[in-house]
């Protein structure tokens, strides 16, 4: 017709004006050996000796750090509280942060604009496999600019375990745990079977340790507290991570089968024996349907009410101020962590926490006006000296070092932190910039570091804590048609497990497991599987690891 | 009124009245609008070629390499997308059903009502709900659905309610609490525009028809609703066309594990898949894919319309 | 006209009105019970809402969640932003768009039927937020205040019910203005806007409502702080409410009382505003508009 016709040659004569501007979003030189920019007449690199306090640089360094996480807090703050206002004047810099998600992150490649620093998450995504496009390798630049940073501050397990293909590290991760962090002990549990003090005790503490006994003590709870809720655990509408993969590390599910394939632990007969157990709870009234519907709102104010009797809990350091609202409006009442659920073949209890992969990785990427600059701000954030400062601040003024070397932070800092916490953002704020912390530096802290709440819980977990090398990031690359098909099992996987939690019949639970194995075959498990297990081999051999 | 006449001072007209250039000051005042459309409207549009291209977080609209139908195949062979389709249609079925008739009828009774000050606080409480944002709205149903919550105790006060129920975690009810919640927040807000239009019907009718004797639903069934009969249509034809789409926040909140089956829909399922993963072009495909549908249905349901509306015009 | 029939009327609109308060009291309660609920627990303290307490009453009253909202003093710099953008916005946006439709509601317009097209493609086609953000970029739009302002001109959605309100105005109006020796423009301006003030106060009031509410503008384009609206602000405490368990850091327990109670008190701040202003726009609403009709 005429009119489309006419409005077609309007869009056409629009795409080619628009033909301008794409030419401007073009990719980073692939391949470069490295940034251009001279240091010569700022200081000359040595290798014993961080780089920041050489430059001569007298001008300051305006540095944007994009953070592809959209939850960050307080982003404007940096630069107020005196540990990131020193972190300013050592490195003469001022740093701005940018928040944003996927679409935001795309943006910048999109319009070439891209910041001088970028964070992401996901180091399965195309994006952290394509580093090598857009961010400068932190060998070369090290090389460079700041030989301290290879030959010191960083963890060589963390760089080679991101080596691309071009055997370089570009982005480094915050609590990555190299298997030396976790035989000296740094590492701490965030897993947690916590009952109330009172109500346990008025039970008379029991073992919950097999399944009977379990059912028996929440038997005892309900005839005693029918107003609490039995059991609880973490809020399962995104996603059922606390009542499987937490519960079969905590039973000691092991990750491979005899042969070294990758195990399917959602159908251990171990574990189904137990999530078996848990639905008897439920049929006989102590669980309650809300935990199944409640956000993570939901999970913490039930914690700071003492609503749940008992609970499965996961990320226990993060529910610490909600435990310590329920401490400090109920005296004498507490959450303890004690022997919980265990397996009924004899395995041994694991406890996880981040491995090697860390959680975050920055880039420095190739727009960075001064790489050099950032460089310094890298090693100054990774040497032990830096991690410190940002955990614990500076000495004397907000910790004060043990006799047994450990660090306390002062008491008046902490209660500037309960009694004011806008005040206290803006003059500690330790430990809330932790781009590039580390269970190990949190190590360094005397015991009363932690969170009084949740103390108990991490001594109870203690020389529990293993790695899990073996199966870091073999999920099927992001983009790829199994790696849909993963998600989408996934995503049965978390209808059905709740479903098998709560059927109220044996029919019912029969069902939802069928549901479960259907889509492993709808969705070609079996290819998924190759992939895993060909990405446990490559991890072998990464890191040398036993078989 | 006087007949038209031949004014002695009628300008000289440069151009003939009706043709393009004689009509210059109407041109004028809607070239500022096909400026702006051509602008932030039609340039963008070539965007749309990512839903032919294998597009990821890293690349620019060039770079990225072409793959023809492809992505189309990949959603059309995909049975999860189907069943967000079959769930989007459903709830937007029931959204048509309840939430486009009860605004209607809302705004008549509420047109009906003496002018003072309980008209007033009808009108103002019901726009109250429209400004609740789903982060906070969402969080609010889910502890009015729980088995503490509102819904629960009011039930069990009235006596309807005998047992406590999490309403949420049942996919069965999933539908019918995205439509009522979404039309407890619209509801009244969609009146306005149809106060607005019978604002503009002459009272005279209404005098007129009462002293013929004519009831009050006489004079709604015949005055007021033939007064709002455009705006009805437009809005029918806009609620039709708009049928594959939903309220990605509301869902995004209100979806858990349980309940997926019957509540992904075809944007949170592209949201999910297609977004976060950094899958733009499967997310632009399926909204090419939407669009296009989407004006077919209007283009549809305008000339029906238009047919009933004795061929004046709607869009 | 006889007794008996005005008897019947009177009658017959009695019980008329009686159902129809009746049922919009239901109507009316079933909107203030939960709201009120909200405002309650906006007033609660955090405990008091875990424990499902505080359905009709502040249970532990307690400004701690307000508290929480305020303290960050910059709030009130992004409150100006906000009310700054959504008056500039909605007065062009509303002209703009009256511009507009008002030309397009005239059926003798040439060409009319392609800029219909145009208009409804641009409804449901867009490129996504890629090209925009590129073209955004390439106006030099980026960190500035006109983001706020320009791509909001004009809505196909808003010119429609517009054109509708044109066309609702008698054409002998016109005719006679016509005959007078008037222009499109001063007959536009003269006759035809003061006879759809209800249409334009609906615009305007929805453009308003958009406008304050929005956030993604400035998440997506903007970076300097100075410029962030209100609701951006909100955004983020909200956001940021709702971490996952990934905070792992055992030193830094989590700060502000940001729980459901914090978020309640943001939508109670947000929607203040809009209530207060409401009323005055309202009188665009209310029947009897149509001062000075013309007669057939």
């Amino acid at each position: 017709m005429m009119k489309k016709g006419k409005y077609l040659a309007v869009a056409l004569a629009g795409m080619l004006a628009i033909g301008g501007l794409t030419a401007c979003g073009s990719k980073g030189s692939a391949g470069s050996t490295g940034p251009k920019e001279s240091i010569a007449d700022r200081y000359t690199p040595k290798k014993d000796t961080p780089a920041w306090k050489l430059d001569k640089k007298k001008k300051v360094t305006n540095l944007t750090w994009y953070l592809n996480a959209d939850w960050w807090v307080n982003t404007d703050a940096f630069g107020k509280d005196m540990i990131t206002k020193k972190l300013e004047k050592d490195l003469n810099v001022k740093i701005k942060f940018v928040t944003g998600d996927n679409t935001k992150l795309n943006t910048y490649f999109a319009s070439g604009d891209m910041p001088d620093i970028i964070t992401i998450d996901d180091m399965t995504s195309s994006t952290a496999k394509k580093a090598a496009s857009w961010a400068w390798s932190l060998n070369d630049l090290s090389k460079k600019y700041d030989p301290y940073f290879l030959a010191h501050a960083a963890k060589k397990m963390t760089l080679d375990w991101y080596k691309l293909k071009d055997g370089k590290s570009y982005g480094y991760p915050n609590f990555s745990n190299t298997q030396d962090d976790f035989d000296k002990g740094y590492v701490n549990p965030t897993t947690a079977f916590v009952v109330r003090n009172d109500v346990y005790k008025a039970i008379g503490e029991p073992s919950m340790k097999t399944p009977e006994e379990f059912l028996a003590a929440l038997k005892k709870i309900h005839e005693k507290f029918p107003d609490l809720l039995g059991f609880g655990f973490n809020s399962v509408i995104e996603g059922a991570s606390a009542i499987s993969y937490s519960l079969q590390d905590y039973l000691g599910v092991p990750v491979k089968t005899k042969s070294g394939a990758y195990y399917d632990r959602n159908l251990d007969p171990d574990y189904l024996k137990w999530v078996q157990t848990i639905n008897t709870a439920y049929r006989r009234g102590y669980l309650s349907d809300d935990t199944f519907s409640d956000d993570t709102n939901g999970f913490t104010d039930k914690l700071k009410a003492g609503k749940y009797a008992t609970i499965f809990m996961d990320g226990t350091t993060s529910q610490a101020s909600a435990l310590q609202s329920f401490i400090d409006a109920n005296k004498g009442k507490k959450y303890v962590a004690i022997d919980g659920p265990q397996s009924t073949m004899g395995r041994t209890i694991t406890l996880r926490n981040s491995g090697v992969s860390g959680w975050m990785n920055s880039y420095i990427t190739k727009k960075a006006k001064d790489p050099a600059k950032v460089m310094q701000l890298f090693t100054y954030l990774t040497s032990k000296q830096g991690m410190i400062q940002m955990q614990f601040g500076i000495k004397n003024k907000t910790y004060t070092v043990n006799s047994d070397g450990k660090l306390a932070i002062k008491p008046e800092v902490t209660a500037l932190q309960n009694s004011n916490p806008t005040k206290y953002t803006n003059t500690y704020n330790l430990g809330s910039f932790y781009l590039f912390a580390n269970d190990r530096t949190l190590a360094n802290g005397a015991a009363n570091s932690n969170a009084k709440s949740v103390q108990q819980f991490i001594d109870w977990g203690k020389g529990k804590v293993k790695s899990n090398y073996l199966v870091e990031n073999v999920a099927p690359d992001q983009g790829t048609q199994e790696a849909k098909n993963y998600s989408n099992i996934n995503t049965t996987w978390n209808t059905s497990i709740v479903s098998m939690i709560r059927a109220k019949n044996d029919k019912a639970y029969d069902a939802a497991m069928a549901a479960y194995k259907k889509a492993k075959k709808q969705y070609d498990y079996a290819a998924i599987q190759k992939i895993m297990n060909q990405k446990m081999k490559q991890n072998i051999k990464k890191l040398g690891l036993k078989e | 009124m006087q007949p038209a006449q031949e004014v002695p001072n009628r300008k000289k007209r440069l151009f003939k009245a009706d043709s393009l250039l004689g009509q210059w000051q109407l041109q004028s005042m809607i070239i500022p609008g096909v400026v702006f459309m051509i602008i932030f409207n039609l340039i963008p549009i070539w965007g749309l070629v990512i839903a032919f291209k294998n597009y990821t977080v890293t690349d620019t609209m060039a770079s990225a390499p072409w793959v023809g139908l492809d992505n189309f195949k990949e959603i059309i062979g995909d049975q999860m997308f189907w069943q967000s389709v079959v769930n989007t249609l459903a709830i937007s079925f029931l959204k048509l059903l309840i939430g486009f008739v009860l605004p209607i009828i809302i705004a008549v009774m509420i047109f009906e009502l003496k002018d003072g000050p309980f008209k007033r606080i009808v009108q103002t409480i019901s726009y109250m709900p429209h400004f609740l944002s789903w982060i906070v709205l969402g969080g609010m149903l889910i502890s009015w659905l729980s088995t503490t919550g509102l819904l629960n105790q009011v039930g069990e006060m009235l006596g309807l309610i005998h047992h406590a129920q999490n309403q949420l975690i049942e996919p069965s009810k999933y539908w019918w609490i995205a439509t009522l919640s979404d039309v407890w927040q619209n509801a009244g807000w969609g009146t306005i525009l149809y106060l607005a239009t019978m604002s503009k019907i002459d009272p005279t009718y209404y005098e007129a028809a009462q002293i013929d004797g004519a009831s009050r639903m006489r004079q709604i069934w015949s005055i007021t609703l033939p007064g709002i009969s455009e705006m009805i249509g437009l809005n029918m034809i806009l609620t039709i066309s708009g049928l594959l789409n939903s309220n990605l926040d509301q869902t995004l909140v209100l979806m858990n594990t349980q309940n997926t089956a019957k509540a992904e829909v075809i944007n949170s399922y592209v949201y999910r898949i297609g977004l976060t993963q950094g899958n733009f072009s499967y997310a632009t495909a399926v909204g090419l894919g939407i669009s296009v549908i989407s004006v077919v249905l209007l283009v549809f349901t305008n000339k029906v319309a238009v047919k009933l509306n004795d061929d004046r015009q709607i869009l | 006209m006889d007794n008996h029939s005005f008897r019947k009327q009177d009658k017959d609109a009695r019980i008329f009105n009686f159902f129809n308060v009746l049922l919009l009291s239901v109507f009316t309660l079933l909107i203030v019970v939960p709201l009120w609920n909200v405002l309650v627990s906006s007033f609660s303290s955090g405990q008091a809402l875990a424990s499902g307490k505080s359905n009709f009453w502040p249970t532990e009253w307690s400004l701690e969640n307000y508290r929480a909202v305020f303290q960050d003093t910059t709030i009130w710099h992004a409150f100006f932003i906000s009310v700054a953008k959504t008056i500039v916005g909605v007065i062009t946006h509303t002209m703009f768009c009256a511009v507009c439709a008002y030309a397009l509601s005239k059926a003798k317009l040439r060409g009319r039927s392609i800029y219909s097209a145009m208009g409804i493609v641009t409804m449901f086609f867009s490129g996504g937020m890629i090209p925009t953000y590129l073209l955004i970029r390439s106006l030099g739009l980026l960190n500035s205040f006109w983001v706020y302002i320009l791509p909001g001109l004009f809505n196909y959605y808003d010119v429609i019910i517009l054109m509708n309100f044109f066309r609702s105005v008698p054409e002998s109006l016109e005719e006679s203005a016509k005959i007078d020796g008037g222009g499109d423009w001063r007959i536009f301006w003269q006759i035809y806007m003061p006879l759809i003030k209800p249409g334009l106060a609906t615009i305007a009031l929805f453009n308003g409502v958009g406008q304050w509410n929005d956030f993604m503008t400035a998440k997506l384009y903007i970076t300097n702080q100075a410029l962030y609206p209100l609701q951006l602000k909100l955004y983020n405490i909200i956001v940021q409410s709702q971490t996952h368990d990934m905070a792992k850091v055992a030193g830094s327990v989590a700060l502000q009382s940001t729980t459901k109670g914090v978020q309640i008190a943001t939508i109670v701040i947000t929607t203040v505003p809009i209530l207060v202003i409401y009323p005055f726009l309202q009188k665009y609403f209310i029947s009897g508009m149509m001062s000075g009709a013309v007669k057939e």
